[in-house]
Parts: structure tokens; sequence; C-alpha cells
């Protein structure tokens, strides 16, 4: 499997959209360095809230993009149909997907982050920053097998469109439920918990800003929130294997 | 002549839904044949007649809704695809890989452990006469040359049946004549074949058995020489057989 994780990677990597976003994230890092440079007192702030918010959205297009699209793309081009016919279950071609995904985001995001950490002269916080960008990254390991679980269920662009839903719903659960308990209203409160149910909460561990850099580190919170990832990547990565089992590849 | 059966389909159904609130087509009608061991077997039909959703069928990329599929005593699909080989019609292959690397990645899905990769890979190469572009990029291949290194994957694992969906389509005299030396030295190592064509002239070269689909059903699966018992060749037994068709089905 190992191969072909390398293989869609390779593939992944000469895709135009990835470079795409790759050159605008490079444009919103020299936009923030350039907004801190004009800033006295805000320099740093400056360049770790635009840019951990660009690393973050990058990884979410990248990963929603093509998570939704693998599938589609393999099937339309019949690759599919000569990799599945070896000896090997189906479900190994959706972790093949989520392998390669995983190596495709720890590029751009070690990547982007060297010129995070270049552009932050004297940065006191390394240890923080690190630790908020691969979250960021395990964020986007979250958002692809959301995705490849609808790449099993739902047309390509749908799937994005949705993906990039289950993203924003990852940061409102907490807005939601305290929306629903200001109105008072019994059908709202149970849909938000319904939501934090079926929806990872990435606000508990929303770190990609300067007021995170500059606090102390919890161990207990941070390794919590990356066995919630993990625990969701399972779930959602089993989810996507069972009806991909039984999916007609036509 | 060995007579171990190769593959037995018994009267297989398989319907689609083209839309949600549309009834559902039924493309394939209780298809039954058998394949023996060693035999090639030519699997011919207009379009649309359910040669490709047979095939879909036989490697489990679609369910059939009833009836069964048995690849020779095999219980399962994942047991039999270890000596299957396929090559799908004009399928994408990465083509930022050479041809060596495009084999490797086969190689490694298929599990074998027994055999050292360069030896097999220089072999298939040799056999489907590529040796010479084996580090060249696919994007860099004709399109004969493609359907050879997509017939070299299909046998890399030593198969024992092999599928293969309109091998000649879109190709040149020159990559027809490849395409067909090729098959011929496999019927010499009584490999098994079933290969989907529409061009009589080849199947009547390289097969011994026949399999004749319309619309969904198998109205002929038998020997090619019985078929065309007294015709000159396969066309025109093919164009008399269809004359009576038409006159059956009232066309």
């Amino acid at each position: 499997m190992m191969r072909l994780i390398l293989v869609h990677t390779q593939e992944w990597l000469r895709l135009k959209f990835f470079h795409v976003i790759l050159f605008l994230s490079f444009f919103y890092f020299m936009m923030s360095y350039v907004l801190g440079s004009l800033s006295f007192v805000e320099h740093q702030r400056l360049i770790f809230d635009f840019g951990l918010a660009g690393l973050e959205i990058s990884a979410l297009f990248v990963s929603a993009f093509i998570s939704t699209h693998a599938l589609y793309r393999d099937i339309d081009r019949k690759t599919i149909l000569v990799l599945l016919a070896r000896p090997i279950p189906r479900w190994h071609l959706l972790a093949s997907y989520l392998g390669s995904l995983v190596l495709l985001n720890l590029i751009m995001v070690t990547v982007l982050g060297i010129v995070l950490f270049t552009f932050l002269e004297k940065n006191p916080y390394g240890g923080t920053l690190f630790i908020s960008i691969v979250t960021i990254l395990i964020k986007s390991i979250v958002v692809s097998s959301f995705g490849i679980l609808c790449s099993v269920l739902a047309r390509a662009m749908f799937g994005f469109v949705i993906t990039v839903a289950y993203w924003m719903m990852a940061y409102s659960i907490p807005d939601l439920q305290f929306f629903a308990k200001k109105i008072d209203n019994v059908v709202l409160t149970f849909f938000a918990r319904f939501l934090d149910y079926v929806i990872p909460n990435f606000y508990a561990f929303n770190w990609k800003n300067y007021h995170f850099m500059r606090s102390e580190i919890n161990w207990n919170d941070i390794l919590w929130s990356w066995a919630h990832c993990f625990g969701w990547i399972f779930c959602l990565l089993f989810l996507a294997s069972l009806f991909f089992r039984k999916k007609e590849i036509v | 002549m060995d007579t171990m059966q190769a593959l037995k389909v018994n009267q297989i159904t398989k319907s689609f839904r083209t839309d949600f609130y549309k009834k559902p087509v039924q493309v394939l009608k209780k298809i039954s044949f058998d394949i023996q061991a060693g035999r090639f077997v030519g699997f011919i039909g207009p379009n649309g007649a359910g040669k490709t959703t047979t095939i879909k069928c036989l490697l489990e990329y679609i369910y059939a809704d009833s009836g069964t599929i048995q690849f020779f005593q095999d219980n399962s699909i994942l047991e039999s695809k270890k000596r299957i080989g396929f090559l799908p019609e004009r399928p994408y292959f990465q083509e930022f890989l050479t041809g060596t690397e495009f084999l490797k990645l086969h190689w490694s899905l298929s599990g074998i452990q027994n055999e050292n990769f360069k030896t097999r890979s220089e072999e298939v190469l040799d056999q489907v006469k590529l040796t010479h572009a084996k580090d060249k990029k696919l994007r860099d291949y004709s399109k004969g040359m493609l359907q050879r290194i997509g017939i070299a994957q299909a046998l890399l694992a030593r198969p024992a049946f092999l599928i293969l969906d309109e091998p000649m389509s879109g190709l040149d005299p020159d990559g027809r004549i490849l395409i067909k030396d090729i098959l011929k030295s496999l019927k010499l190592q009584k490999m098994t074949l079933l290969m989907s064509s529409h061009l009589l002239e080849d199947v009547d070269e390289l097969c011994d058995d026949l399999i004749i689909v319309h619309k969904g059903e198998a109205l002929y699966a038998g020997t090619l020489p019985k078929f065309k018992e007294n015709f000159s060749n396969l066309e025109s037994a093919y164009r008399d057989f269809k004359g009576q068709l038409e006159t059956d089905y009232n066309v």
C-alpha cells in the first residue's frame, strides 16, 4: 500500500489546484508580513493570526478538494478498475487516499510552516507554534476522512461543499449551543446537542492564534484533542469503508 | 486438453436505475456460460449488449442482483483475483511513472513474495516487446505501447485467467498485430482468456470458443468452429446469425 500512497501523492503534487493553493498561501503570508511590518506593536500577532489562519484554510481546501475528487477521478479514468483487479480489499484504496492526503498536507504544512518561522524573527514561541501547526495537520486529516466518506456517497462537487460546511460546523458548535441556550429554543438546543455528537469539536482546540502562543502549554488538552481527532478519523474511515464495500463502480 | 472449469457463470441478472424516480433497466437477463481452462473465449455483441457489465460483475466492481459466479473452485473473489489478470478498455495509467515503476506498483499490490520483481518484470516486458521502453515515462508511450504495458501488468502475477476488454480498440494495424502475437504466445502457454471485442476477424483468428450477448442475454455459448460450421469465416456466420435473430425478434 505504501507504493500506492506514494503514487497518489506524486500525482496530486502535480495538480494545478495544489499549486494555486500553495501560491495563494504564500501571497497571504506575504500580506501578513507586510501588514505586520506596518504595525509597531502588533507585528508578531498579525503574522501569527494571519499566518496560521492561512495555513489552516489552505490545508482545508487541499484536503476537502482532493479527498472528494480522488475516487471520482479514478472511477472516471478507469484507473480504479486496474487497481481493484488486484487481490486487495477495497478499503485499502480509501486508506491509500488518506495516507496520500496526510503526506500531501505534511509537505504543505512543513513548507508553509518554515516560511512562517522565517517571517517571525526572534520568535520566543517556537514550541507552541509547532503544536499549533501539528494540530492544523491533524484537523486536516479529519477533514480528509470526512471528504473520503462523502466521495463514496455523493458526487465530487457536492461532497466538496458538504466537507467545507462540515469544517465550518466543527468550529460553530459552541456558538450554536450558546445561541440555543440564549433564545431557549428546544428544537435548536436538541439540534446543537445532536451536532455535538456527530461532528468533531474543532473549536475546543482552536489554537491558531497569538493568545494561545503566549499561554502555557497544557499537555492534557493537547493530547486529548489529538486523541479526539484520531477517534474521528478512525470512525469516518470505518464508515467510508463500510459503504465502499458495496459501492458499484459503474 | 485441460478440462478443468475456469469460470462458471450461472443465471446472473443485473438492473440499473438511471434515475431515482425511474424504473430500473435490466441490463443482464439471466446470463449463463462456462469457460474451460486453457481456452480462448471471444465475447462479442453489439454496443450496450452487456459485455462490459458482465465483466464488471465477474470482478465484483458491480454486484449481480441474482445468480452466481465462480472462478476455478475459489470461495471468494479476493482469492480468485490472485489468479486473474485484467485490462479494461482504454484505462488511464499514471503517466509520470516509467514502465518499470508502473509494473512495480502493480507488483506490490499483487502481494507476490516468492519471486524477484526484476526478473519477472524483465520477462513480461520482453513478452510484450517493451524492454527498450522500460525506463521511459508512460506519457511518452504511444497508444499501442500503453496497451502493451497494460497487458504486461495483467500478466505480471502469472495469472491463470486473463480478461481483456476490447484489447485492440483504437490501435493501428501494427499495434493490432503486436497484441495478436502476444495473445498467440499466451495461447501456447495454455492460458485461459476471455476477450471482449468488436473485431470479428481477431476473434476468428484467436479464439476457440465464442459467447454472443445481445440485449443482456447470452444467445450463443459454445465452440467457435461449431458456430461457423457452414461458413467460411466468423463474419459470415455472424451475419447469418444476426439475420435470423432479427427475424426472431421481428426487428
